[in-house]
């Protein structure tokens, strides 16, 4: 039986590239016009004399060689440089801590979610089967996203044909949101957590009838009690940010139905890809993941509320912490300290389809852990476009280089003719990238974190860095409210691609 | 209104610039390999907790009342579970038995062949029943609760559950008939027996209920109503030629294998209103199988006469509605004892959304269906499992598990999983107390087409020391007091 099944083959996935235009080296595209124009230039000022030459060179040099040096993931000295400066100027400012309610000078004395979600308000509609849903108005850059809770069954009991079933109805979900209009980035955020006990106990406890025997009581109670220590809990949301043209004005009622309509057929194809039965989130819902987040330890409390009152009536001017700090290494909120993880090297090589699931996974030792896995998709007419630049610069590459350089060439003609194979067969092209929060109780307790984050990481076959000096964006950035992180970086990611 | 990134100047929370994550590119065949499912975050939440999900830790709660009425996961009330002994599989029942007492519902295990349920039911406050040559016995004519409920609700749904009393009689003594002789009875010894009944009935002080005895009394006298449906003609040699058969054969009865169980008044009738009910038939010996068919036919018709009346009270509006939960442990024997077990069974899986009835059966290996005498009977025995809302699977063979894959649909890697808690505990070490089966408490939780849901029960103290299945094989010292009391 287990020969056959070996002999079968399953598929597994690869081929991702870090998308960056060509250039001379490590420059990029940008540092090799710069290369040129300051080769030009000096040697229009060696026309005059040579120190005018030396003059126009030793700037130019100056300012390219930060492109030079380059961490592995592709970050050049510039970058760091600027995290770096903001980081001081922001700890300069004061602004590393956040205080709000009603002694603060937050106006309205409520307690709003800081930082990138601070401009973000909540409002609900309802779908086609009037169920309600909670839209995020990202108000600076006209964003609305949605965020739809999904419940996976997994794919560690299913055959491994049922699980590539799934996997490709994943891809062909993936495919259709660069169909989607306006869509500007998805997100999938997977939490996971102890059981805090109060949605046990809220099943079991009222159920016991008055009159029940005490020794079914006793028995009952007692599991209620012993069971949460075991016990871990796992969310999924999937969130997706539409946007709106710059400086077009529609009104909220408007996007509202707009978003309605679409909500059934986004979530209509989530059960095939293994997503389980989907349902969108309340305004109400929302919140509460939100306001849980940054404060884990009223995770029990609001369970408890809402399943005594059908609802526990939070509301988005409340979801945010009380107080936060962040520093360089980590994030303090209410009452957790988090770190934030960014990917910086996908999967080498290929991969099997549950290469994620020990990350995903509930990690002991840690209070909450957020996965994010961040969506870009791109539209089909820039994808043909990206996809047949690639396979000319590939060509490129292999006619006109010989050697070692030759074998490389052949093997990125051959991932590049691959990309456009599939692409023409009708998959879409897509960026994406992932975060990982992990949520832990005390400042001592980070270094543990981080050795699971290691061995995770290793396990998934990814390599991450740590958000250092970003850890109050890069938090937010793994809740499951729509912040797309690419929206709010200095330089536009398509430049970004050029450097 | 803030600036976008968060309110300036002191303690307002401002981020920088952020340095985003690295973005990698692929098509979409390639960038779903990055599957964010694969891990499940989906635990079912309704109905008594069980234990924890093997992977993912979350706390499974389940039992086939609650899916069924609360969660809708079952269209059926009723749980199949298979797997090899010793694994625990009466420990889970018991802890359903037990959150569904806490929630209300009466557990009725009729006919508890070990006894497995006997201490939980008893630690439950409720009434246990032992039948068993010398130990107690069930008066077979007594219409039981039914009767009451009749008489109380009264009216025309009175009259009915009168007629449905009168009937379950009459299976009951036929049913016994059957099992004495090997096979069924005649459809004219029915209404002979049907007619006797009803004049016997009818001549019995009102609170006393008839007994055997009585019944061969009214066959010997044979008054005019009996009399008239053997077609007799007035001959009285015609009478005692269409009864003769029936009378030999309850005479059978009262002087053969069955006669002290039967013959005399109930000793204890089933009480509904118990919090909780087990009739212990573990003192009849294993070989005795007539014995065996007959007291289990015996309790389910009392049991479910039982129910029957608690929902027709219920519907007059005489007495709260309550649910009821039945546990059939070690199914093969009862199946292998008679074959109208099977028939009831098989009714029972059918009708019991109609009864307001959940059920539990407990057996080791379809295997056990196979061993039955005829094809129909097996044919049936298999439907139970594919007309089951809920599998349970403990440890069992991989062959078993291909067999019950054939019924319930089974992923490979399902049926490895359990077939790997089948296995036996490592030689080494040392024959410690910790020292279990890899698949002791470990079950797969199947429900229709979706992936199975693989548990480790947690029991508690409470539990631990209420239910012992190896109690014979404890050593003297540490009986336990309560077990040396009963």
């Amino acid at each position: 039986m287990s020969t056959t099944t070996a002999a079968v083959t399953h598929p597994t996935y690869g081929n991702w590239r870090r998308p960056r235009r060509a250039g001379l080296g490590r420059f990029g595209l940008v540092g090799t016009i710069g290369v040129f124009g300051g080769l030009v230039l000096t040697l229009l000022a060696s026309l005059i004399s040579l120190v005018a030459a030396a003059f126009v060179l030793v700037p130019f040099a100056v300012l390219l060689l930060p492109l030079l040096i380059r961490t592995q993931d592709g970050r050049n000295l510039y970058q760091l440089v600027m995290l770096r400066v903001g980081w001081l100027r922001r700890k300069s400012r004061g602004s590393l801590s956040y205080v709000s309610g009603p002694l603060s000078q937050r106006p309205g004395g409520r307690f709003r979610p800081p930082g990138l979600l601070s401009r973000v308000s909540l409002a609900e509609g309802r779908d086609a089967y009037d169920r309600p849903f909670g839209v995020l108005h990202h108000r600076g850059r006209n964003l609305y996203s949605i965020v739809l809770g999904c419940e996976p069954d997994g794919g560690s009991l299913v055959d491994p044909d049922q699980a590539d079933v799934w996997v490709a109805s994943w891809g062909e979900w993936l495919a259709r949101l660069s169909h989607e209009p306006a869509l500007r980035g998805a997100s999938v955020v997977v939490e996971t957590a102890p059981d805090p006990g109060t949605r046990l106990a809220n099943e079991v406890l009222p159920r016991i009838r008055p009159d029940a025997p005490p020794a079914a009581r006793a028995v009952m109670e007692e599991v209620v009690e012993r069971y949460p220590d075991a016990s871990s809990e796992m969310h999924t949301y999937i969130t997706l940010t539409y946007g709106l043209p710059q400086g077009r004005k529609r009104d909220l009622e408007e996007v509202l139905t707009d978003l309605a309509i679409r909500i059934p057929g986004l979530l209509s194809g989530l059960v095939g890809a293994g997503g389980g039965s989907a349902v969108p989130l309340s305004a109400e819902r929302i919140a509460e993941v939100v306001r849980v987040a940054y404060d884990p330890a009223v995770a029990g409390e609001v369970l408890n509320v809402r399943a005594q009152y059908g609802s526990s009536g939070l509301e988005w001017e409340d979801a945010g912490p009380a107080a936060c700090v962040e520093s360089v290494r980590a994030y303090q909120h209410d009452s957790g300290v988090s770190r934030t993880w960014l990917l910086s090297l996908a999967p080498r090589g290929t991969v099997r389809s549950n290469v994620l699931r020990g990350l995903l996974e509930a990690a002991p030792g840690t209070r909450r852990k957020r996965v994010a896995l961040l969506y870009r998709p791109i539209d089909p007419a820039t994808s043909a476009r990206i996809v047949e630049s690639d396979r000319r610069a590939a060509q490129f590459m292999a006619t006109s280089g010989k050697g070692m350089v030759q074998a490389r060439a052949a093997s990125e003609t051959r991932a590049a003719e691959q990309t456009a194979a599939e692409e023409a067969a009708g998959a879409g092209l897509v960026e994406f990238s992932l975060m990982v929060t992990m949520t832990v109780d005390s400042t001592e307790q980070l270094p543990d974190a981080a050795v699971i984050m290691r061995n995770l990481q290793a396990g998934a076959r990814i390599s991450m860095r740590p958000a250092d000096r970003m850890q109050a964006a890069a938090f937010a950035c793994t809740l499951p409210a729509g912040i797309l992180p690419w929206e709010h970086v200095l330089i536009p990611h398509e430049l970004q691609e050029a450097l | 209104m803030p600036p976008p990134r968060g309110w300036p100047g002191p303690a307002g929370g401002q981020i920088g610039h952020l340095d985003p994550p690295t973005m990698w590119r692929a098509t979409t065949v390639q960038a779903c390999g990055l599957w964010p499912f694969a891990a499940g975050s989906g635990a079912p939440m309704t109905g008594v907790p069980l234990g924890q999900h093997l992977y993912t830790g979350a706390t499974v709660c389940g039992d086939p009342l609650s899916w069924f009425t609360r969660a809708r996961y079952i269209s059926n009330p009723s749980l199949f579970m298979l797997g090899m002994p010793g694994l625990g599989k009466s420990t889970l029942v018991n802890r359903m038995l037990i959150g569904l007492a806490a929630t209300g519902v009466v557990p009725l295990v009729l006919g508890d062949l070990k006894p497995d349920y006997a201490d939980t039911v008893r630690a439950l406050g409720g009434q246990v029943i032992s039948i068993g040559r010398g130990v107690g016995g069930i008066n077979v004519l007594d219409p039981g609760a039914m009767a009451e409920a009749a008489a109380k609700v009264g009216g025309d749904a009175g009259r009915a559950l009168a007629a449905e009393a009168h009937g379950r009689v009459l299976n009951m003594v036929a049913a016994l008939v059957s099992v004495v002789r090997g096979r069924p009875m005649d459809d004219h010894e029915q209404s002979v027996l049907s007619a006797a009944l009803h004049h016997l009935r009818e001549r019995t002080a009102p609170g006393r209920a008839p007994i055997l005895p009585d019944l061969l009394a009214v066959l010997q006298e044979g008054p005019e109503r009996v009399r008239s449906v053997t077609l007799d003609r007035g001959e009285d040699a015609r009478y005692r030629t269409a009864v003769d058969p029936l009378h030999r054969s309850l005479l059978g009865i009262l002087d053969g294998p069955l006669g002290g169980t039967f013959a005399a008044a109930t000793s204890t009738r089933i009480d509904a209103a118990a919090p909780a009910v087990c009739v212990d038939i573990s003192r009849i010996g294993e070989a005795d199988t007539q014995l065996t068919a007959a007291a289990m036919l015996a309790a389910w018709s009392d049991g479910l006469g039982s129910v029957a009346a608690a929902h027709a009270l219920a519907d007059a509006g005489l007495a709260p509605r309550r649910w009821f939960f039945t546990v059939l442990d070690e199914l093969w024997r009862p199946l292998r004892a008679a074959s109208g077990i099977v028939d009831r069974i098989d009714a029972l899986t059918r009708l019991n959304r109609t009864l307001g009835l959940g059920d539990a059966k407990i057996t080791h290996t379809l295997k056990d269906a196979e061993a039955l005498g005829s094809e129909s009977d097996r044919a049936k025995a298999r439907g139970f499992v594919e007309r089951a809302g809920m599998v349970a699977c403990a440890g069992l063979p991989r062959n078993e598990m291909e067999e019950l894959g054939r019924v319930v649909g089974l992923s490979e890697r399902e049926i490895s999983l359990v077939s790997s808690w089948s296995s036996p505990p490592g030689w080494g070490a040392g024959g410690g107390e910790h020292e279990e089966p890899p698949g002791r408490g470990r079950f797969l939780i199947k429900v229709g087409g979706r992936p199975g849901i693989p548990i480790k029960v947690a029991i508690t103290d409470a539990e631990r020391a209420l239910h012992d299945t190896n109690q014979r094989w404890t050593p003297n010292a540490q009986v336990p007091a309560t077990a040396t009391a009963v």
